[in-house]
C-alpha cells in the first residue's frame, strides 16, 4: 500500500520533473561547461578556453552598463510596484462600491500578452502619445519621445513593467490581507488606534510573509525582463536599455559568441542565488510568521 | 454484407499503393517576411507544388529574417538539434557568416548547368551571394534604398521634383514643413539603420571596411557627413526620426498618414506605401554633390543547407530555379516592389506593361546600376550591429558624430582581430 502510493506519487510528478529537467535543469547545468568554451553554433564545434569568456566580459564596458541597467531596473520596478500593490491591496480590501470592477481593471494588464502591450506602449510613449498627454498637465514633457532618448528609455521600460505586473502583486497582497484575522484590527481600533496606526502596526507586520514573497519574486522577475526591451527598444537607443539578459541574447544570437552568452547566464544564476540568499538572511529581521 | 466491405477495403488498399509509392518528396522552405508578402509566398509555393507533382514544398514562416533576428536564432537552434530545413531565405549579409562555417551548399556548378540561373542571366544582383570565392545564395528578394515623396505636398510648397542630393534635400525640407489635418507635417524622415549609413558613406566616397576586411575605415568626415545632415534637420524641426525595432514600420506609416512629406526607405515598402491616399512617387536615393551615387542592396538569398541529403538538395534547387524563372521573378516583383532578379524578367510583356502603368516600380530597377556589394566578411553583420548602435547614439542620444564613429571603429577593429 505504502509502496504503491509512493509509486503513484512519483508517476504523478514525473511529467513535471521530466519537463523541468529537460528544459530548465539540464540547460542550466550545461551552461557551466559552455561558458568555458568558444563554441560555434553554426559549425557545431568548440574548444576550451578556460575563463577567457569571463575575462572578456570584465573588460567590456557594455557588460558593466548592462549590470547597472539591470540593478536600476530591479529597484525601479520592485519598489514602486510593491508600494502600489500595498496601497491598492489595502483599498480593495475595504468595502468599496464597484470593488469587483476595480479588481478586474487592475488585474487586466497582467493578462495582456507582453508583446502586444509593448507595442501599445510604443505609441503611448511617443512625442504626442498618451503618457505625455497625461504628464503634460504637470511636467514640461510635451513632444518628449521617451524611447528615443537615453534618459527616458529605461524609466519608460520601468513604467511599462510596473503597469503590466502591478495587478499580479496586488492580488498576492490582497490574499495576504484576507488571511489576517479581522479581530486583531478590530481590537486595536477599540483600543483607540487610528487607521494609519492599524495599517502600520498590525496589518503590515502580519502581511510581511506575503511582502517578502513578492520582493523575492519581483527581483528575480526584474532580472529577467526581456520582451519589453526586445520589442520596444532593442536595447537602445545606443546601449541605453541593454540589461544583462538582453546582453546575453545579443552575445549569443547577434554576435554568435555562444560561450560569452553562457557565461553571462552563469553569472546571472549565481547573482540571483546570492541575492535571494541575502534576502532570506535579512528576512529574519522584518518578516513575522507568528501572531 | 461483411464480404462486400472486405472487398471494398481491398480495392481501396490496392488503389492506395501507387499513390503511396509516388508520395512527393517534401522539402521545407523557411521564409522570413510577414504580412502581405507572406500570402504571396504561400501562393507561390502552392503554384510550384501543382506544377511539380514529385516535390512538395512546405513553406514555414520562421520569423523575421533580419540580421540576428528570430529566423537566424531558429536556424542556429535547428543546426544544434540536427533537424535542418532544406531551403532558407537568408539575409544577404549573413550568407557568408553561415557559409564560412560550412552550413550552406555551394551552388556554382549547379548554376553553370542551369538554363536560366547562370551568372550572366542575372541583373546586377549577385552581390553578397558568396563567400571566399564561391556562390552560396541565389538572390531571392532584393531591394535598394529609395526616396519616397508626396507629390501633393511638394506641389503645395511650389517644388517640382524630388531632391537628387542631400544638399537639395536639406534645402527643400524646411519648405515642406506644413500644417496637416493631424498636427505638424515634417519635411523628411530618415530611418536610422545601418543600411542607410552604408549608402551615405559609400556615396560620399567612404567605405565601411578596408579592402582586406581587417580594419574599420568609417571613422571619417565623409562617413559622418550624412548623419550630420540628419542631426541638423532634426534639430531645426524639419525632420523627425523614429526609433527602436519597429522604426521601419512606423516610418512607413508616418508617410502613409502624411506626417512627413518625404522618407528614405526601401523599394520593398512599395506594397505598404500603396495604401497612401495621395499622389506618392519613388525617386533615386539622394547622393552627394558632384559624387556618384552608390547604394547597397538589401534582402535575402535563397540558400540550400549543406547537410541534407542529395535528393533533397536537388529538389530544393528545382524550387529555387522555378522561383527565379523570368515569369515568376516578374510576378514576385510586381506583387512586392522587390526588383525582378533575372534579366529576362524585364522582357516579359506583362511586366513591361506593368512598369509603364507603375513607373514607381522602375525606380529601383534603374537604381540597381548604382548598387554595389558589401564586404563579404563573415563578421560583417556583427559590424553592422555595432554601427547601428553608434547611429542611435548620434541621432537619439545626441553624441558627437565623428568621435562616436571613432569609438565604434575601435570596437570593430577588435572584433575583426578576434579569432
Amino acid at each position: 500500500m505504502r509502496r504503491g502510493e509512493t509509486l503513484l506519487g512519483w508517476a504523478l510528478v514525473a511529467p513535471v520533473l521530466i519537463l523541468l529537467g529537460a528544459f530548465v535543469v539540464a540547460p542550466a547545468v550545461l551552461d557551466f561547461p559552455l561558458s568555458l568554451m568558444h563554441y560555434d553554433l553554426i559549425s557545431g564545434s568548440g574548444r576550451w578556453v578556460g575563463l577567457a569568456n569571463y575575462a572578456t566580459l570584465a573588460r567590456d564596458p557594455i557588460f558593466w552598463e548592462a549590470v547597472g541597467h539591470t540593478l536600476q531596473l530591479a529597484l525601479g520596478t520592485t519598489v514602486p510596484m510593491l508600494a502600489f500593490a500595498v496601497v491598492f491591496g489595502l483599498l480593495l480590501n475595504r468595502r468599496l462600491r464597484g470593488r469587483a470592477v476595480y479588481r478586474t481593471v487592475l488585474f487586466a494588464p497582467y493578462v495582456v500578452p507582453l508583446v502586444a502591450s509593448s507595442i501599445a506602449w510604443i505609441w503611448m510613449l511617443s512625442g504626442h502619445g498618451f503618457v505625455n498627454y497625461v504628464l503634460g498637465a504637470v511636467l514640461p514633457v510635451r513632444d518628449f519621445a521617451w524611447l528615443d532618448s537615453s534618459a527616458g528609455a529605461l524609466p519608460a521600460i520601468m513604467l511599462m513593467t510596473v503597469w503590466q505586473f502591478v495587478g499580479y502583486y496586488t492580488v498576492l497582497v490582497l490574499s495576504g490581507l484576507q488571511n489576517i484575522p479581522a479581530e486583531l484590527a478590530e481590537a486595536a481600533r477599540i483600543d483607540g488606534a487610528g487607521e494609519v496606526r492599524v495599517a502600520w502596526s498590525i496589518i503590515l507586520p502580519l502581511l510581511s510573509p506575503t511582502l517578502f514573497f513578492c520582493v523575492v519574486v519581483s527581483v528575480i522577475a526584474s532580472f529577467r525582463v526581456f520582451d519589453q526591451i526586445y520589442v520596444m527598444t532593442g536595447g537602445g537607443p545606443g546601449t541605453a536599455t541593454i540589461t544583462l539578459v538582453f546582453y546575453l541574447y545579443q552575445q549569443g544570437f547577434a554576435f554568435f559568441n555562444t560561450g560569452a552568452g553562457a557565461s553571462v547566464s552563469v553569472l546571472l544564476l549565481v547573482a540571483l542565488m546570492g541575492i535571494t540568499w541575502l534576502q532570506l538572511r535579512m528576512a529574519r529581521r522584518w518578516v513575522t510568521y507568528e501572531l | 454484407m461483411t464480404r462486400v466491405w472486405c472487398l471494398a477495403l481491398v480495392v481501396v488498399l490496392v488503389l492506395a499503393i501507387p499513390v503511396a509509392a509516388q508520395a512527393p518528396l517534401e522539402i521545407s522552405f523557411w521564409y522570413g517576411v510577414g504580412g502581405q508578402l507572406q500570402k504571396v509566398i504561400e501562393g507561390q509555393a502552392e503554384k510550384f507544388n501543382r506544377a511539380h507533382p514529385g516535390i512538395k514544398v512546405t513553406p514555414f514562416y520562421a520569423g523575421a529574417y533580419g540580421a540576428g533576428g528570430p529566423m537566424q536564432q531558429k536556424l542556429l537552434a535547428s543546426m544544434a538539434a540536427g533537424s535542418l530545413p532544406d531551403v532558407v531565405q537568408l539575409e544577404i549579409h549573413a550568407t557568408c557568416t553561415f557559409a564560412s562555417r560550412g552550413a550552406l551548399l555551394a551552388l556554382d556548378e549547379w548554376m553553370a548547368k542551369s538554363d536560366h540561373d547562370r551568372k550572366d542571366d542575372f541583373l546586377p544582383v549577385l552581390t553578397n551571394t558568396g563567400c571566399e570565392g564561391k556562390t552560396y545564395g541565389i538572390p531571392f528578394n532584393r531591394s535598394v534604398p529609395i526616396l519616397y515623396w508626396n507629390r501633393d505636398r511638394f506641389t503645395k510648397a511650389g517644388i517640382t521634383g524630388p531632391p537628387k542630393t542631400w544638399t537639395e534635400l536639406a534645402a527643400i525640407a524646411p519648405k515642406l514643413v506644413q500644417d496637416g489635418a493631424d498636427g505638424k507635417v515634417v519635411g523628411f524622415m530618415p530611418i536610422n539603420q545601418w543600411w542607410f549609413f552604408q549608402s551615405m558613406t559609400w556615396s560620399n566616397g567612404g567605405d565601411v571596411l578596408s579592402p582586406d576586411m581587417k580594419r574599420a575605415v568609417f571613422a571619417t568626415d565623409a562617413a559622418a557627413a550624412g548623419l550630420k545632415i540628419w542631426v541638423d534637420l532634426i534639430e531645426r524641426g524639419t525632420a523627425q526620426v523614429r526609433t527602436g525595432p519597429t522604426e521601419f514600420l512606423q516610418t512607413i506609416q508616418d508617410f502613409v498618414n502624411e506626417k512627413t512629406a518625404m522618407y528614405w526607405g526601401s523599394a520593398a515598402d512599395m506594397g505598404a506605401v500603396a495604401a497612401a491616399k495621395f499622389d506618392w512617387r519613388a525617386a533615386l536615393s539622394p547622393g552627394f554633390d558632384g559624387k556618384r551615387l552608390v547604394v547597397p542592396q538589401g534582402g535575402a538569398n535563397a540558400v540550400i543547407m549543406a547537410k541534407i541529403s542529395p535528393e533533397r538538395q536537388k529538389a530544393a534547387w528545382e524550387f529555387i530555379q522555378w522561383w527565379t524563372s523570368p515569369a515568376e521573378a516578374a510576378y514576385w516583383s510586381r506583387e512586392t516592389g522587390y526588383v525582378p532578379v533575372v534579366k529576362k524578367a524585364l522582357d516579359d510583356p506583362e511586366f513591361k506593361a506593368f512598369l509603364k502603368s507603375h513607373p514607381n516600380h522602375a525606380v529601383p530597377i534603374e537604381e540597381l546600376a548604382f548598387s554595389r556589394a558589401a564586404a563579404p566578411s563573415p563578421k560583417y553583420f556583427q559590424v553592422l550591429q555595432l554601427i547601428q548602435r553608434a547611429q542611435q547614439n548620434i541621432i537619439s542620444n545626441k553624441a558627437p558624430a565623428l568621435p562616436t564613429l571613432q569609438a565604434t571603429a575601435r570596437e570593430v577593429d577588435a572584433l575583426l582581430a578576434a579569432p
